[in-house]
């Protein structure tokens, strides 16, 4: 097997051999970078910010003009027209200076992850306001498996919930993924209003997340890392799933995954107890505990540090799992025999009182926070659960590409302290308000 | 609360998409405008927990639709430099890699798809063959495996005619060819599938992925449906098996499409060890797997009259 295949011994003559070597040198350049793409990163953020005022293509000429380069990168995308750029601005060629791609403009750094850093941009092509996924090479295993997972997932999904990848440009040192911009997240959201959400918009994210949830169940993905920082917003409050990275497509069996998903706070019974065959009831668990936490205010179970804290924890609520109540559980490598000790279940409101005010959230809350994976409510069930009766009917005939926001009076409602702030604002000038 | 048993229920909305009926959500929009395929057959459900999947009893039927009606990939199969020898010579060696390293099914299956679509995508350099193979078993590695290959093992099991930047640069050009569209369900689950729901012995399932993976040695089994090829694989193994009049229930597809793929399995399966060709024959001659190849190859040459 340690051997170097020669294939040219079944070449049929040897003159031919050389007449394709000739012609396939310009399709794989030996020697040379997929794409070397100049850099174009903005230095003066506060000239980009004035441009961003007069948000126009033409606006930003004065910014563009300036920035060198010579070559447009290479991009797998024929969504925009590039040829309309190209004819409109010009390009200079000298002084090349050194980075991104062209076709985007850095604007500023919105955060970090594990394999990636996310900026701010501008697409150069359209004037929208885009989020650049910017993954570096890893010089040993070359571009991360989730980079490559999350692309070839979000190529077959198309869907008003979830995240939407424009384009995917491909420079010599890094690789970059242009996403659809989304204001902010869930996770910054309830923060900038603390002590839980209004019903009325619990709701309408709720529906969106099992919305997008039900979408990717159908093409059979698992989302697997749902949390509240993957879940984006845009200022209308269109919600989208975000950040595939551990996503999968669950049709394969064969293989068991890792129980190292999910962070620890959205994390099934089932996988803290080390099963590792699971499926879409995954996300369903981590569904129900964020639409727990948007109208508390707080994550179900924080300030855990470990597997079996966690499973206490949610023993406390749900009562310990018996062989009646959830067949196999005491085979489950984490199963701990003394467990029985544990006080009996709650209902789900009177650990979380603000369930109780809304009717029939806590029967779905109940129906998502299962211990037994079986028993959990499928997205698609959810959905037209009686607690979204209250929405207009017309969003449950809604085609996949089209959002919420546009059935008309379909929309948030302000949240409590943004009417705080505004009375503030009104009363207090001079204090600053940290919502929007 | 709906209870396990409910999901049981054949006329749940999901377990009808596969016919196209349904509409709003339950049906995405790129599934309506697929040919026609096998309907979800009953039993479906029960098929899919003997595969482990019974989480996805739900959406039995989408995934039933996804995996048997994926689609094979179109036009000629290979550019005009690389003959089918070479193809078959690569993917012989993959085999051997495949086998060496311990990886999964569907990832060899993923590997040879990503090979054969990158060479429909265009031209590719003779001398850059094995290099592009070994890169499309790393990509399909980066999708399936929980642990991944060292690139410089990959390098070393090629005689070290292709470095670990080379190797990285390739993984590269194939992401940037393919425009990152690497998924597909292969093959290996619709014969799960298909075996379920015919109630196949062990045996026989174990012949099928012999015939299955001989396949993957002919170009021109790109062209085929991966539920196509895998409803082949297994009629052939249970007439192998079992007597000439046999063949596995329900029967999704009709004799008429099964057979045209079987001569390019039973050539393989007789021809045996052939220099450049060795390696599926060989695996599976393994105590391991039987010898599931010598058994084939020896019932296929003296047919059996009927079931043991």
């Amino acid at each position: 097997m340690g051997q170097e295949l020669c294939t040219k011994s079944l070449q049929p003559g040897c003159s031919c051999y050389h007449r394709s070597e000739g012609g396939e040198a310009r399709s794989w350049p030996r020697g040379q970078p997929v794409a070397m793409e100049p850099a174009l990163e903005l230095m003066n953020l506060k000239e980009a910010s004035c441009s961003m005022t007069s948000f126009h293509p033409q606006g930003l000429q004065a910014v563009r003009a300036r920035k060198l380069m010579n070559k447009r990168p290479r991009s797998n995308s024929n969504s925009f027209k590039e040829e309309d750029l190209r004819q409109g601005f010009q390009w200079q060629r000298k002084n090349l200076p050194f980075g991104a791609a062209s076709s985007y403009l850095n604007l500023e750094k919105l955060g970090e992850g594990s394999y990636a850093t996310v900026y701010k941009g501008i697409s150069r092509i359209n004037g929208q306001l885009v989020a650049l996924k910017v993954i570096s090479m890893n010089t040993e295993e070359g571009v991360p498996f989730t980079a490559i997972r999350e692309a070839s997932l979000l190529k077959g999904l198309k869907h008003a919930n979830i995240v939407l990848l424009h384009d995917i440009v491909h420079t010599k040192e890094t690789l970059t993924f242009v996403f659809e911009y989304m204001h902010t997240d869930l996770a910054q959201y309830m923060s900038q209003h603390p002590g839980g959400l209004h019903p009325h918009n619990v709701r309408l994210f709720m529906f969106q997340l099992l919305r997008g949830l039900a979408y990717i169940h159908h093409q059979h993905v698992l989302h697997r890392d749902l949390k509240p920082q993957n879940l984006l917003i845009s200022h209308l409050g269109e919600l989208k799933l975000a950040d595939f990275g551990l996503a999968r497509a669950k049709s394969i069996p064969s293989q068991t995954y890792s129980s190292e998903v999910v962070t620890l706070w959205y994390r099934p019974p089932d996988a803290l107890l080390g099963a590792t065959e699971y499926s879409s009831d995954l996300d369903i668990w981590g569904a129900g505990c964020i639409f727990i936490e948007m109208f508390q205010g707080q994550p179900l179970f924080p300030g855990v540090s470990n597997v079996l804290e966690q499973l206490e924890r949610i023993w406390k609520v749900l009562g310990v799992p018996t062989e009646d109540t959830w067949p196999g559980v005491s085979k489950l490598p984490n199963y701990n025999p003394e467990w029985f000790l544990m006080p009996k279940p709650h209902r789900l409101q009177i650990v979380w009182n603000r369930l109780g005010e809304v009717p029939e959230a806590e029967d779905l809350a109940s129906q998502m926070l299962k211990g037994f994976p079986r028993a959990r409510v499928s997205a698609q069930e959810a959905l037209v659960h009686e607690y979204f009766s209250a929405l207009p009917p017309q969003l449950f005939q809604l085609p996949d590409e089209e959002s919420l926001f546009t059935v008309s009076d379909v929309r948030l409602k302000p949240e409590v302290c943004d009417l705080l702030a505004s009375y503030r604002k009104n009363h207090h000038p001079a204090q600053s308000s940290k919502c929007w | 609360m709906l209870g396990p048993s409910s999901s049981f229920n054949p006329k749940s909305p999901s377990a009808s998409v596969a016919d196209g009926v349904a509409a709003g959500m339950s049906v995405s929009p790129g599934r309506r405008e697929r040919p026609p395929q096998p309907c979800a057959p009953p039993g479906l459900e029960e098929a899919l927990s003997a595969l482990g999947l019974e989480g996805e009893r739900e959406y039995a039927g989408d995934i039933f639709a996804e995996v048997m009606v994926c689609r094979a990939l179109p036009g000629r199969a290979l550019p005009r430099t690389v003959t089918p020898e070479m193809r078959a010579l690569v993917v012989d060696w993959l085999v051997q890699v495949h086998e060496y390293l311990g990886l999964a099914g569907d990832t060899l299956y993923l590997a040879v798809h990503l090979l054969d679509s990158y060479l429909r995508a265009g031209r590719v350099r003779l001398r850059r063959l094995q290099l592009l193979g070994v890169a499309c078993l790393f990509l399909a590695c980066k999708m399936e495996e929980c642990v991944l290959p060292e690139p410089a093992s990959l390098c070393l099991l090629s005689a070290g005619s292709f470095s670990r930047a080379e190797l990285l640069r390739a993984e590269r050009r194939i992401l940037s060819r393919l425009d990152f569209r690497l998924h597909h369900p292969g093959p290996l689950l619709c014969l799960g599938l298909l075996a379920a729901l015919a109630g196949s012995r062990p045996q026989v399932v174990l012949l099928a992925t012999y015939f299955l993976e001989l396949s993957l040695l002919e170009a021109e089994a790109a062209e085929w449906e991966p539920g196509r090829r895998a409803a082949a694989a297994l009629s052939l193994a249970h007439r192998v098996l079992d007597g000439a009049d046999s063949r596995p229930e329900p029967a999704l597809y009709s004799p008429a499409e099964l057979d045209p793929l079987e001569p390019c399995m039973v050539r393989a399966a007789l021809r045996g060890p052939a220099p450049g060709r060795a390696a599926v024959f060989l695996k599976y001659a393994r105590p391991q797997r039987q010898g599931t190849s010598l058994a084939a190859a020896l019932l296929l040459r003296h047919p059996q009259p009927g079931p043991p």
